[in-house]
């Protein structure tokens, strides 16, 4: 069959040309302008890191440990991560979906890479600033000081474990596709991320067994990294391997999700 | 001119086929009709045409090129059975979202005067999620005009508004066709697809039953039913 008309043509009459960036900017903008306005989000990326270092700085007293100090900024900036990748993205992603948000959005001129692109963007700048608040406040509040050292390093556990907590997030989405139990999931893994931090009790209080499996969790991973960041010095083989192992994790949840991610409702 | 062209549609949820060996197509200048009774497959027929469904066996060609495609979509005008927007974007962001999208950038005022034409006016600072179930489908109906498409597909348009809402959402499908536009009207509604298609298709079991209703019959009681 022939088409007099073919689209080209047809584009030509009916719209003007399309060019996809403003496309792109326009989902960065509008996933940015959901982003903060998502209470959600907020409250538990930013919020609970602050509460972390309060409550350790009022804890440790008069007598502060150097090391406690430390541990307990690298536990309140991976809660901080972590609630950004569960809450902050997983949640309202899951929502999102069950709503039929992104089913709406296909409709239109737009990829699924363009929208995912967009979405890990957005919360790219979420973690960029919330993180910067929670180390001002940390900085504050143990008097710290950074050097280029100290920087690199944070620089790079930051990119590592903010690209596994995203992941980890769409991972989740993945694996459950309603948004109720998204939710239910993400708070006990929280709840799991806290107690495997040791927040309620210290790692050395752990059973063996319970010892060594958080040891290979990426949360762990995460702090104990943080930690080394921030005494550069004490920064060896291990912490490279725990870099690498993080990097899997990444490229694990990254592969599935990529993969068999649904965009559209159940 | 074809503007859409279905061949052999074939879709399956597991082992349960929904719609069998189903052909039609879609001529500029036309409202075609796809009716038929809830469950019976016509909203998946669209997802499929969209790339929201993935048919066994078909193909399907818009304007000549193979769909689904995102450049194909700059034609596409589509109004979904649920339509949802992202919650905390107001009526005024949701439609400067999907001007990106098309690549255009209406000024203020032009967007303005645009959700005035279809009643939103009112809502241009409510946030999407909280608009009544009427006003959600006034605006994915202005979204889908917004761009000017050359096949707008319209799955129940009519279904979340009220009798006078519906009479002018009528009127705007009967003013569509064109030499370069069709539509596509999905209904289970016998008098809003009597009343607007130049042909009609009847799904049953699966399988397509084309008749030609009457051009300008009369509108008819109002609740269209």
């Amino acid at each position: 069959m022939t088409h007099p008309y073919r689209a080209k043509e047809v584009s030509k009459l009916n719209s003007p040309s399309i060019s996809r960036a403003p496309g792109f900017t326009a989902l960065i903008r509008a996933f940015g302008i959901a982003y903060v306005r998502s209470f959600r989000g907020t409250l538990f990326s930013l919020a609970l890191p602050l509460l972390i270092i309060f409550i350790g700085e009022l804890s440790a007293g008069s007598h502060p440990s150097n090391l406690d100090s430390w541990m307990t900024a690298a536990i309140a900036l991976n809660t901080g991560l972590f609630s950004q990748g569960l809450f902050g993205y997983a949640v309202d992603l899951a929502h999102d979906r069950d709503l039929g948000v992104y089913r709406r959005l296909l409709c239109s001129p737009v990829s699924t890479w363009e929208i995912l692109l967009s979405q890990l963007i957005v919360q790219w700048g979420g973690i960029v600033l919330q993180t910067t608040v929670v180390i001002l406040a940390i900085t504050e509040f143990y008097h710290a000081s950074w050097v280029g050292i100290h920087v690199g390093l944070g620089l790079l556990v930051l990119f590592v474990t903010g690209n596994v907590t995203l992941f980890l997030g769409q991972w989740l989405c993945t694996m459950i596709r309603t948004a109720k139990t998204v939710t239910a999931v993400a708070r006990l893994l929280l709840l799991g991320l806290l107690f495997s931090e040791g927040f309620f009790l210290k790692m050395s209080q752990w059973p063996t067994f319970f010892r060594h499996l958080a040891d290979m969790m990426p949360v762990h991973l995460s702090v104990t990294m943080f930690d080394a960041v921030a005494n550069a010095s004490r920064w060896g083989m291990n912490d490279w391997r725990d870099l690498l192992g993080l990097l899997a994790y990444t490229v694990v949840f990254a592969g599935i999700s990529l993969k068999f991610f649904r965009w559209t409702p159940v | 001119m074809t503007i859409l062209e279905v061949s052999h549609l074939r879709i399956r949820y597991g082992r349960h086929a929904i719609i069998e060996d189903l052909t039609f197509d879609v001529q500029a200048g036309e409202v075609f009709g796809l009716l038929g009774a809830n469950g019976t497959g016509k909203s998946s027929i669209l997802g499929a045409i969209i790339g929201l469904v993935k048919p066994v066996q078909g193909t399907v060609r818009v304007l000549g090129s193979k769909a689904p495609c995102t450049h194909i979509k700059t034609q596409l005008g589509v109004v979904l059975q649920e339509n949802a927007f992202p919650r905390e974007l107001t009526v005024y962001e949701v439609v400067r979202l999907y001007q990106g999208l098309h690549g255009s950038h209406w000024s203020w005022d032009r967007t303005q005067q645009y959700l005035e034409e279809w009643g939103l006016s009112d809502t241009r600072f409510t946030r999407s999620h909280q608009l009544s179930g009427g006003q959600r489908q006034r605006l994915a109906l202005a979204l889908a005009w917004m761009h000017n498409p050359a096949l707008l597909m319209l799955d129940e348009p009519t279904a979340a508004l009220d009798i006078e809402s519906r009479a002018e959402v009528w009127e705007r499908i009967r003013q569509v066709p064109s030499p370069s536009r069709a539509v596509l009207l999905i209904t289970h509604l016998t008098a809003e697809a009597e009343t607007l298609c130049d042909r009609l298709a009847v799904i049953r079991d699966g399988h397509l039953f084309t008749t030609e209703p009457r051009r300008d019959a009369p509108l008819p009681r109002q609740g269209g039913q």
